[in-house]
């Protein structure tokens, strides 16, 4: 095994899939970056050039896109809380507040540490211990599934902002707007009122913007008459406060640790994604942190836990994809399409049929991670430059922006009437203390659930104990009580506190 | 503006729609049978909605029957939302304008307006960013997004 | 005198004919193509119509476009289609259920005939598959088995092309089974795989994989495929019809014959390319090139059959 991993190294190590790597990481960051094209579309648009190079570069530049636009996400998130892509929406609530604070360098740095490692370590499972994973990943079907998503429920309604019925309202008309379309099970339309145009329910893109991006324009001009510099991105005097000491690293290391691995879990059970990984690992890194009042205003660990998750997914995607051909979200599965054109069959077969190819592109996904840490770092510069442009050359920028971004996600003027609407509804919503973020999750999660509960009715049957019969469905409703007691606790103890800013952020 | 006063209203409203979700099976068309019913998810969403509205409506309605002084953020300050107002105007125009005049003929306008808004009052520069970023926006969508953004349709 | 005025003549003629064909025969394509997938980038379709789209450009060169219009089961981007200006420039990625399946449920704003057919690209067959270690080694034991029991079978969606074909084929050879709807039938043989459900009914890039890994078993399929030697087909055990997923491009109707001949004899083209034929043949898909009437035809046959299936199922 390590043999092959060296020689994989030494396959990589060339002229064609370097420079394909460092265009891949590049292009990644800049199209992550922008709020409203997502990875997913980047890799989908650059597919078709892969496919006249080497396997071995055509990958491992598609995989070097989907890291790079997974971290790209929270560079804007950051210094303008525009996130750029939905798994960095908590990234923005502590990164923005950071950079309000004069601390931007501190929030980047902490962010691209913790993605890389997160990266690092999901890869490092990857690459050891894919086979065992899978097999376990496999054991979660349907039943198991519901239970995970009512856990992550929990997690959400838990954390979810100033009350918690505001928060629990916010999760629920998040599911009712999702709902409106045509249901994927039983073929009907739902909420359409006659409208063709809702048969495909609310583009999600143009949702995004117009509930998390759009606001914070909102509140920019609301305070309009307010002169700039009060406004603009202060830079700290103290170098302290725009780097990460080794010792800071240091002392959030454990919860990169933990939220590397439930990223990973996550990451391998195919079909949840990164922003839930991204929520878990959020939610527990809150629950047991010493100071939870400070989540959401500013956490430095918030940010590490929200970021090593997310990225720890794009590693361990790839396990069940890679050992039983089954994608863990919509990305991997465009990259299973990758495999396939350049004549790779994902499944076990693969480490036997292409031993070389397949330790050349893990060996390739080690050293993007090293590209992203150097490329990322050496632009952090010019990114700050960027974001403390004046107010009025940055948001008639934004708005193009964030208009284009809603077009080219169907190439349809209708999505920008969703994204006018949601806008609106997005600032309504912070203007009465109902948390944006908590919407778009339960928006994302919904179709999963609805899913899944179909699917464990039919496998049930009339024998209903079948959905305690599993110990996966166990463990979760034991971590669902553990979750929401000990939420409460820390509820209590810093009510006191905390209440009154608490939404802030929101 | 008092957030209490539209957390009952609001709350009102929530529950009213939920309990047309719950009641009205004409929201849902076509399609053919499976376990869960196309219309089981959403009422158990309504139900919840009604549940979590009206624990925010009391709790509303009590503070201002005791009447509490309004605190923190339960206070909504309106200073600033006729510029909010003007954005949005903005951007409809934008929307309309758009399919019609193409999309480097309105955005340039539209940059424009929304850097006066904001205070802008640097012309050379703002004009050459409103002209330059959509030229470059609609080069690179066409070169490397193959997207082609609405050109003069006249 | 006279040549000169024949010169004339000719000269007034050719500018004539020029004119006439700049202004209104602009010679086809002269700008971007864009066809548009109904489904989600990454799936069979999507795949299928981006190395269709890759080959053409080649030929007709001008950028063929592909634009991901998902949602709604289809019916988003076909609508839109079915709306778009027929000129030839806006063209679909048609299959099974968006053409001929889902017009039968919901209230479209389009049907077959709203479109001309141009190409059929490839096909993937229908196939009934289980688990490795599944009691059931045949179609017959699977028959004899969800006649006595309650079976589950994977699906994706009640309306699916899926399940409507699985109910013609369950109707004929009088067994019933109990769906389970994923969302999509690589997700249904994660369910086989993992033990989740009992059977599944799957197509080639869905299933090959897991049967490649004897993880998997296909009991039967629509035709025969060298990759999967010894599965019988639906035929052998006397069910009548074709249950096959296909992936053509059709074009709003009424566009001008020119299109329909220009992209024809590109596809034609194309599908000798040995890298198309290659690359079809690695996404797990049957190159099942056709275009002209008889190929219309046979799918206004098997529209017939689907309408009277999906009488049976719809609320």
């Amino acid at each position: 095994m390590f043999d092959n991993i060296i020689s994989g190294f030494s396959s990589i190590l060339a002229i064609g899939p370097i420079l394909g790597i460092i265009a891949g990481v590049i292009i990644g960051i800049i199209f992550g970056a922008i709020p409203g094209i997502s990875a997913i579309m980047a890799i989908a648009i650059i597919l078709p050039m892969t496919f006249y190079v080497d396997p071995i570069i055509g990958i491992t530049m598609l995989l070097a896109v989907y890291k790079a636009g997974i971290y790209g996400g929270s560079i804007s998130a950051i210094l303008i809380n525009t996130p750029g892509a939905a798994a960095s929406f908590l990234t923005a609530q502590d990164g923005h507040a950071l950079t309000k604070a004069g601390k931007a360098g501190k929030a980047l740095d902490m962010s691209l540490f913790a993605s890389v490692t997160g990266e690092m370590l999901a890869t490092l499972v990857l690459i050891l211990v894919a086979a065992p994973i899978s097999l376990i990943s496999l054991q979660a079907g349907p039943i198991e599934k519901v239970f995970l998503l009512l856990f992550a429920f929990t997690v959400i309604g838990s954390m979810a902002g100033e009350s918690l019925p505001r928060g629990l309202l916010s999760c629920c008309l998040g599911m009712l707007f999702a709902m409106v379309g045509m249901s994927t099970i039983t073929g009907a339309a739902r909420f359409t009122f006659g409208y063709t145009e809702l048969m495909g329910g609310f583009t999600f893109t143009p949702m995004l913007i117009g509930i998390l991006v759009m606001p914070e324009v909102f509140n920019v001009i609301k305070r309009r008459l307010v002169p700039h510099h009060e406004m603009t991105i202060t830079h700290s005097p103290n170098p302290a406060d725009n780097r990460i000491s080794f010792k800071e690293f240091r002392s959030v290391f454990s919860t990169i640790l933990k939220s590397s691995g439930i990223g990973t879990f996550v990451g391998a059970l195919p079909g949840l994604g990164s922003s839930t990984a991204a929520f878990i690992a959020y939610g527990e890194a809150k629950r047991t942190a010493k100071k939870p009042e400070e989540y959401g205003k500013g956490s430095v660990e918030g940010i590490a836990a929200a970021e090593s998750a997310n990225n720890a997914v794009c590693g361990s995607s790839m396990i069940p994809m890679l050992t039983l051909s089954i994608p863990g979200d919509d990305v991997a599965a465009l990259l299973m399409g990758a495999f396939l054109i350049h004549g790779l069959t994902p499944g076990p077969m693969i480490f036997f049929e292409h031993t070389e190819t397949i330790y050349a592109i893990f060996a390739g996904f080690l050293i993007t991670d090293l590209f992203l840490l150097v490329i990322a770092r050496s632009g952090f510069k010019f990114f700050v430059k960027m974001a403390s442009l004046r107010r009025y050359y940055i948001f008639p920028c934004v708005t193009v922006f964030a208009f284009t971004g809603a077009f080219t996600a169907g190439q349809n003027m209708d999505d920008i009437l969703v994204l006018i609407a949601f806008t609106v509804m997005g600032y309504g919503m912070r203007l009465v203390g109902l948390n944006p973020a908590v919407f778009i999750i339960g928006f994302i999660l919904t179709p999963f659930l609805e899913q899944n509960l179909d699917q464990a009715m039919s496998i049930v049957g009339t024998d209903y104990y079948l959905f305690f019969a599993s110990p996966f469905s166990w463990v979760f409703i034991a971590l669902s009580v553990f979750f929401v007691f000990s939420s409460m606790r820390v509820r209590r103890k810093t009510s006191n506190t905390s209440a009154q800013v608490e939404d802030k952020t929101a | 503006m008092d957030r209490r006063k539209i957390d009952v209203v609001l709350s009102t409203f929530l529950i009213i729609v939920s309990l047309i979700i719950l009641t009205n099976d004409n929201l849902v068309e076509g399609g053919a049978e499976s376990d869960l019913g196309s219309m089981f998810l959403p009422r158990v969403v309504a139900g919840l909605i009604i549940l979590f509205s009206a624990t925010i409506a009391i709790q509303s309605l009590l503070k201002l029957s005791k009447g509490t002084k309004i605190e923190g953020l339960e206070l909504i300050s309106t200073d600033g939302f006729s510029g909010i107002l003007i954005y949005i105007g903005i951007f409809i125009v934008y929307w309309l304008a758009v399919p019609y005049v193409g999309f480097l003929v309105a955005t340039p306008f539209i940059m424009i307006a929304v850097a006066i808004l904001l205070g802008g009052r640097n012309w050379v520069p703002i004009i050459a960013m409103s002209v330059i970023t959509p030229v470059l926006i609609d080069y690179g969508s066409k070169e490397f997004l193959r997207v082609y953004l609405p050109t003069w349709a006249f | 005198m006279k040549s000169s005025k024949k010169v004339l003549a000719t000269l007034t003629a050719a500018l004539a004919v020029t004119l006439a064909s700049g202004a209104a025969l602009a010679e086809y394509p002269d700008k971007p193509i864009n066809v548009i997938v109904p489904w989600g980038a990454g799936g069979d379709s999507d795949l299928t119509t981006r190395i269709w789209a890759d080959a053409v450009e080649k030929e007709l060169g001008v950028p063929v476009v592909v634009i991901n219009k998902t949602g709604g089961g289809g019916i988003v981007g076909t609508s839109f289609v079915a709306r778009a200006k027929k000129d030839g420039y806006t063209l679909i990625n048609a299959g099974l259920s968006n053409m001929l399946i889902t017009p039968n449920f919901s209230k479209t704003p389009y049907n077959f005939d709203s479109f001309t057919p141009i190409v059929k690209m490839t096909s993937v067959p229908l196939a009934v598959v289980v688990a490795k270690d599944s009691p059931y080694k045949t179609f017959d034991e699977f028959v004899a088995g969800a006649k006595s029991t309650r079976v589950t079978q994977g699906s994706w969606g009640a309306t699916s092309s899926g399940t409507i074909q699985a109910n013609i084929i369950a109707e004929q050879m009088g067994y019933k089974v109990k769906y389970v709807h994923a969302k999509g039938a690589a997700d249904s043989m994660v369910s086989v795989v993992g033990g989740h459900i009992d059977s599944a009914v799957s197509f080639p890039p869905a299933f090959g994989p897991h049967v490649k890994a004897d993880r998997a078993r296909a009991l039967v399929m629509n035709q025969k495929m060298d990759a999967f030697p010894g599965v019988p087909t639906f035929a052998d055990y006397g069910v009548k019809g074709s249950f096959e997923g296909w992936s053509g491009v059709f074009a709003p109707k009424g566009v001008p014959q020119e299109v329909v001949d220009k992209l024809n004899a590109a596809t034609a083209k194309a599908m000798k390319d040995p890298k198309v034929l290659a690359a079809y043949q690695n996404i797990g898909a049957i190159v099942d090139y056709r275009h002209g009437s008889e190929w219309v035809n046979d799918m206004k046959v098997t529209y017939g059959i689907m309408k009277e299936a999906a009488a049976k199922v719809k609320k």
